[in-house]
């Protein structure tokens, strides 16, 4: 059951959600109910305390054995020389180099009526191409979500963000979001 | 998919889970981080036991991820002996023969026989098909890696309330009383770390 902020949790979904086996795209409305609901969160003390315990112990209880064991002594840990943490967070920062293989699938293709020119510049939000409207022949911008985000619905809260402040009336020398859409899950096609 | 028994060689190693592995070939930015952090101290410490200076070792650690971005997308695991770990091996040895035919390069006259025979004897030197070290040992720093990494992404106190709760084994009331929030609030932050390490240790 998916919980809204007018329906409440049923006592299997606050079990499944003690025990860590809430639908992962769920969990955060889930918890956000809770948050704002008083009565869920009664409901979820006046249940026996035992039940939940033992209900969420056997459920969680591998999840959670498996990271007492991976408990090791703090000493291996530190031991890791500082030379290979540097090494290690240059090869991260990286890694946004990858997505630029991505810009040659879409550059001269065509996305409704646009004409994609050309990749823009990279960054952690995704890809910038230029594309010019094949009628009007005007420039602009078009931006893509990481494929691997579109599923992400915080990052993708934080894209509406972005674009809904873009698309506020603003000084003369800002870009206008002229357009802004999420029915690319499948495209561009290898 | 791994065989069962090159799994079996690693034991319980998480790092080796075919959805990290699945994650790094898809290009899922966070797999290959998680890749990283958790076997870029493995490959480290081959490197040092090798005899390799920290500043050399942390450069071939380089090479030898930059190659696995690029080669892990043919990488097979249906092959009877196939393992990550020994492939892993199979490029570090090789970034490190390179390496050390570049410094010979350097500091040895072309065609002379005491330089040829100096370069037989560094190319065989580290010719060993298994690492400089136990399947064991690497397993134990992979694990620590991933705790490590695990223990990171949430909140000290989120950590805290799961770890008392969900391995320790003290009540909720008994957490929540000590650290000054509701019972819903310990609740809350163990089944975000019990979700989290179901998909990171249990897929």
């Amino acid at each position: 059951m998916i919980a809204t902020t007018e329906h409440c949790l049923s006592l299997d979904a606050l079990k499944l959600l003690v025990a860590g086996e809430f639908s992962t795209e769920n969990l955060e409305s889930a918890i956000e109910h809770l948050d704002q609901c008083p009565q869920c969160q009664t409901s979820f003390d006046e249940l026996a305390a035992d039940e939940l315990e033992t209900d969420g112990k056997e459920n969680g209880t591998h999840a959670a054995n498996r990271a007492s064991r991976l408990q090791v002594s703090s000493d291996a840990a530190e031991s890791i020389e500082s030379a290979c943490h540097v090494a290690i967070a240059q090869l991260i920062s990286q890694f946004p180099v990858r997505v630029k293989a991505d810009a040659s699938l879409v550059a001269n293709r065509k996305l409704g009526p646009y004409n994609i020119l050309g990749p823009i510049g990279v960054g952690g939000m995704g890809l910038v191409f230029l594309a010019e409207h094949e009628r009007l022949r005007r420039k602009c911008a078009i931006k893509f979500l990481p494929r691997s985000r579109v599923s992400d619905t915080g990052w993708l809260a934080r894209f509406d963000r972005e674009m809904r402040t873009v698309a506020c009336p603003i000084p003369i020398d800002t870009v206008w979001l002229l357009k802004c859409s999420r029915s690319l899950t499948n495209w561009p096609r290898r | 998919m791994l065989k069962p028994d090159a799994v079996d060689r690693y034991g319980d190693e998480p790092s080796t889970h075919p959805s990290l592995i699945a994650r790094a070939k898809a290009g899922h930015a966070d797999g290959w981080t998680m890749l990283v952090q958790v076997y870029g101290p493995v490959v480290y410490r081959w490197m040092r036991r090798c005899g390799v200076q920290s500043a050399d070792a942390a450069d071939i650690m380089q090479e030898t991820f930059l190659s696995v971005i690029s080669a892990i997308s043919r990488l097979e695991t249906t092959g009877a002996d196939t393992s990550f770990r020994g492939w892993l091996w199979t490029i570090a040895r090789n970034k490190l023969r390179d390496r050390q035919r570049r410094t010979l390069a350097a500091d040895v006259v072309d065609g002379s026989e005491a330089g040829r025979l100096l370069e037989t004897h560094v190319c065989n030197q580290h010719d060993d098909a298994d690492p400089p070290s136990t399947t064991e040992e690497d397993a134990a720093l992979a694990k620590s890696q991933t705790l490590a990494i695990l223990r990171s992404s949430f909140d000290p106190r989120s950590w805290r309330m799961f770890w008392e709760t969900a391995v320790v084994g003290r009540t909720v009331a008994d957490v929540a009383v000590e650290m000054n929030v509701s019972n819903w609030a310990v609740y809350k932050a163990k089944s975000r770390v019990l979700q989290r390490l179901r998909r990171e240790l249990s897929e």
